[in-house]
């Protein structure tokens, strides 16, 4: 016993691994936690389990060819993937999309933003505990699937976009269906907001847990939903339009301490809860004002076959359901890129944790993550 | 039940020396055992269909539907799936702890069904303490669910099991307390008594005795979810957190003890309300003597033993879960504090009362019209929340 | 700003250091030398004009001749965007971490260590990020070749097909 000196022994840390098989990480991530009985030092990230190299293989594809694999980086907002490198490359190239190609992108990927944000909050309800509105809303994406399934032929990862517009029209059918629909939609959305949004249980679940104040969200990158509940109105849509979301007519939702008679504080995980209860109800909006002003014309701009952009770097960034999803790409001349990188917010996101996970509960890491809405395949690509 | 095992042992002509007594009180456990475990199981197993099926109507999906009429045999097709896995210990587990801690709690669950009156004749055994013997065996429990999380060698079982030994442990005082009142009033612990104090009508209930009975059943009915560890309460074996808590290197037939377990508790809690609050076996006085009594005061008891399984089971699949903090602040901070109010109320309320039926009738009306009005709200909310959406009720769940 | 003042202001302040600059690609950007980043960067994100408080990414890029490690930063409130680029030379590849100045390069700048070798001076956590702790190699280099096994486990897999279309081709031959 004489030869344990004090260094060696630690009484109060104890070191867990929440694995890559876990019920509550979304995904395969992994987190070793320090903890003090129930409360955590730190929980540090440990990522690359999905990384699939998809950078390295870009640098062999064509631009064209490169549109599947856009839509893997985040499969739950596989449009607002596809957008993001469409418009990318439209700029380098210079090529301008016809207007019923625009109005038929930007409906496509509002839905697609409903449907991530259905399965973000939804996944945070579950891991609290609360299965069943994580099921209505599964209900719902069903019928947002059928009718993309109607546009495009499939449900989750859609290679829709070309670059120059999109490979399929819009048949009437489906826009008088779409039409319906969104009526029943904010109908179920109101539905899920009593049954969870407004439960006294679950706000104080999430009332001033995980507190990400402005300047850390400045400072750490994080964008998207996560940005604007912590006071911040940006928004690439507004501030760096592009397509064209300068003519549509819409609010930006920003936290403000949502939660404050329970003890929330701004930048809690009940304001990045309501930011995108809020932003659904907006994508709503936006879905109706498209398919009211749809102009009839072509669907695809005419592109030459071999898409050689001048020599030069740009990076240029959207809008996507997590955040701001921007690509940087080198061409120098030939056919192929040269370098491409993809910026995701989910990334940002969970490099923020090491720092701002002291003093947690382990149930409140699970709402954390939750909340931040972090899908594994953005992290690691 | 005594004094049928009574009888068959002296028609055997048995006579009164110590060795024969030991033989009879082995037959009468084993009588008794072979009843509560033909009774406990089958129900056990139908509540986890009853379960499925239910959540998967709230939530838009149908349950099980594929193994016999309507999904009823699912129940034993899982019992033998369990049966037949590999029994799996990991290396450095406690053996001897690892194996006996699903029969702690399978035991404490079920030793509580010797005392609970189906009808004036159909209880195991009358005890003269029964709802105190109650409240003991439910205590083993917990003793269960630390040797389960302590043995299995397991960190994340570790801290399953620690949780759920201080919820359970905190919250059997607001259990007892409230018991305390109903004791009071009914002037016994014996389980029979309790339930001959009540009467058929609702204004005859424990419950509607006076407006701090209604604030101590639910307490008594928070309290016992917490004690089964069932949603909102169930953090021990939070799915999305812990991977299943205390039960995770459990497989086979011992994980199936402790859901057989839990949902045996469902029942149980069933049936301690209805016995305590909401009037137990009773039937209208018109029936006493004839020879429907038993069948009628049976099929009242679970029917009201079956609305109260049903709440509960509803709760569980609508509400998230509280952390563990805010569980015992809910516990420590509003429920001791509110019963200990509330049983200095009831005492004031018998000691001026005193046996004057007419203030008692009185107060008893005035108590039944508080807690109907909140049923008609809570059924007034569920009907507007219904046309809000524009559901439609699908009644036709035999599709 | 419009990217033509900007560069002006950078220039006048550093002008030195400054290797090229130019708006008329498709974004600004500025070409530093290695010393001076640091400075630089203090300056782009103190400076009252230039507010650059947003890193939006950071990369690194393998040109054959040299690596290019490059970030993009944004301003919030002025709304204007820059790239800063730095050129090191392939069998060295070292240059000074930003991840103090903008916690969010602390990530980027681990990725480029992990995919090309790039090295941090002073950063905080230098180590692979995507790929397993003990892989050899640096996978977004031009000319990395994958190695056939990882710890027994076989990196490339049998193709039935590709065997088949060979012989049938051997056949025609």
């Amino acid at each position: 016993m004489s030869n344990i000196t004090e260094k060696e022994v630690f009484f109060d840390e104890m070191t867990l691994n929440m694995g890559p098989h876990h019920p509550s990480t979304h995904g395969v991530l992994r987190f070793v936690l320090k903890t003090d009985g129930e409360i955590l030092k730190t929980a540090i990230p440990d990522v690359g389990f999905l990384h699939r190299s998809i950078e390295k293989i870009a640098e062999g594809l064509t631009y064209s060819q490169f549109f599947p694999y856009t839509d893997r980086v985040d499969y739950l907002a596989a449009m607002n993937a596809n957008q993001a490198y469409a418009v990318a490359v439209e700029k380098m190239l210079g090529i301008e999309v016809p207007e019923r190609a625009e109005y038929i992108r930007v409906l496509s990927a509002e839905m697609n933003r409903i449907a991530s944000h259905m399965v973000g909050v939804g996944a945070l309800a579950s891991d609290l505990g609360a299965f069943t509105p994580f099921l209505f809303n599964l209900r719902d994406r069903e019928y947002l699937y059928d009718y993309l399934e109607e546009m495009c032929g499939a449900r989750l990862t859609y290679n829709y976009f070309t670059i120059g517009g999109v490979h399929r029209d819009l048949k009437t059918t489906t826009k008088d269906k779409i039409l319906k629909f969104v009526k029943q939609g904010r109908k179920n959305l109101d539905e899920f907001n009593r049954l969870i949004a407004y439960n006294k249980i679950f706000i104080r679940r999430l009332a001033g847990v995980a507190v990400v104040d402005k300047e850390t969200c400045i400072e750490y990158g994080i964008v998207g939903p996560n940005l604007r509940a912590a006071g911040v109105n940006y928004d690439v849509r507004k501030d760096q339009p592009y397509s064209i979301y300068d003519k549509l007519d819409f609010k930006v939702p920003v936290g403000k301490a949502f939660a404050a008679s329970d003890g929330g504080v701004l930048g809690d995980a009940y304001d990045r809860f309501m930011v995108r209860i809020l932003e659904m109800e907006e994508s709503y909006n936006i879905i109706e004002q498209v398919l009211k002003n749809l102009p009839e014309g072509e669907i695809q701009a005419k592109v030459p076959r071999k898409l050689k952009p001048p020599v030069g770097d740009i990076y240029v960034p959207t809008e996507s359901a997590r955040g701001e999803m921007g690509y940087y790409i080198f061409s120098d001349g030939t056919d192929k890129p040269w370098r491409l990188k993809i910026r995701t917010g989910s990334f940002s996101a969970m490099s923020a944790f090491e720092e701002i996970s002291n003093g947690y509960f382990i149930a409140d890491l699970v709402s954390a993550i939750g909340s931040f809405d972090i899908v594994a395949p953005e992290v690691d690509r | 039940m005594e004094s049928i095992a009574n009888s068959l042992i002296q028609s055997w002509g048995i006579t009164s020396s110590t060795g024969a007594q030991l033989v009879s009180l082995l037959v009468m456990f084993g009588f008794a055992s072979v009843v509560l475990l033909a009774f406990f199981l089958p129900f056990a197993g139908i509540t986890s269909w009853l379960e499925r099926r239910i959540a998967g109507r709230m939530q838009s999906r149908v349950g099980p539907n594929i193994n016999g009429p309507q999904g009823f045999l699912q129940w034993i097709a899982d019992g033998v799936k369990a049966m037949e896995k590999e029994d799996l210990m990991p290396d450095d587990a406690d053996a001897p702890l690892f194996k006996m801690a699903p029969y702690f709690v399978f035991m404490g669950v079920g030793a509580t069904l010797v005392a609970i009156p189906f009808s004036e004749y159909l209880v195991l055994s009358d005890l003269n303490v029964g709802i105190f013997y109650i409240i003991s065996v439910t205590s083993f429990v917990t003793v269960g669910i630390l040797l389960a999380g302590w043995s299995s060698n397991n960190k994340w079982s570790l801290i399953g099991g620690v949780r759920s030994a201080s919820q359970m442990i905190s919250y059997e005082i607001p259990t007892a307390l409230s018991i305390l009142t109903v004791v009071l009033l009914s002037g016994s612990l014996s389980m029979q008594d309790i339930v001959k104090a009540q009467g058929f009508w609702p204004w005859e209930w424990h419950i509607s005795n006076n407006p701090f009975m209604i604030i101590m059943f639910f307490i008594f009915f928070i309290s016992s979810l917490a004690e089964g560890s069932r949603t909102p309460f169930d953090l021990p074996e939070a799915e999305s957190e812990l991977v299943s808590g205390f039960n995770t290197e459990y497989s086979g037939i011992r994980f199936a003890l402790f859901f057989l377990a839990e949902w045996g508790n469902l029942f149980v809690i069933g049936a301690m309300t209805t016995t305590l609050f909401l009037g137990g076996w009773q039937a209208p006085l018109a029936l006493k003597g004839s020879m429907w009594l038993t069948p009628v005061q049976f099929m009242i008891f679970m029917t009201k033993m079956s609305v109260v399984v049903f709440i509960i089971i509803q709760l569980r699949w609508t509400l998230p879960r509280v952390r563990v903090d805010q569980l015992m602040i809910i516990c420590w901070h509003y429920f001791v504090p509110l019963s200990l109010l509330s049983i200095l109320a009831v005492t004031i309320w018998m000691a001026v009362s005193h046996g004057n039926s007419t203030i008692e009738l009185v107060m008893s009306i005035f108590s039944t019209a508080i807690w109907l009005y909140f049923v008609l709200l809570v059924l007034y909310r569920a009907v507007r929340n219904f046309k809000r959406t524009d559901a439609k009720l699908n009644l036709n769940f035999l599709e | 700003m419009k990217p033509s003042e900007l560069l002006d202001v950078i220039e006048a302040e550093f002008g030195d250091f400054i290797l090229e600059s130019s708006d008329k690609g498709f974004d600004p950007y500025i070409v530093v030398e290695p010393d001076a980043l640091r400075d630089i960067s203090f300056f782009l994100k103190d400076d009252e004009r230039m507010k650059f408080d947003f890193l939006r990414t950071s990369l690194g890029t393998d040109k054959i001749d040299f690596i290019e490690s490059l970030f993009v930063i944004y301003s919030y409130e002025l709304k204007h965007q820059l790239i800063v680029k730095v050129e090191l030379n392939h069998k060295n590849p070292e240059v000074d971490t930003v991840a103090d100045i903008w916690k969010a390069a602390n990530w980027y700048e681990r990725e480029s260590y992990d995919l090309l070798g790039i090295k941090y001076k002073d950063h905080p956590d230098l180590r692979r990020l995507m790929m397993p702790n003990d892989w050899v190699g640096h996978p977004l280099l031009k000319d990395y070749k994958q190695p056939k096994k990882y710890h027994d486990m076989d990196l490339y897999r049998f193709n039935p097909v590709l065997k088949v279309v060979k012989k049938k081709a051997k056949k025609k031959k």
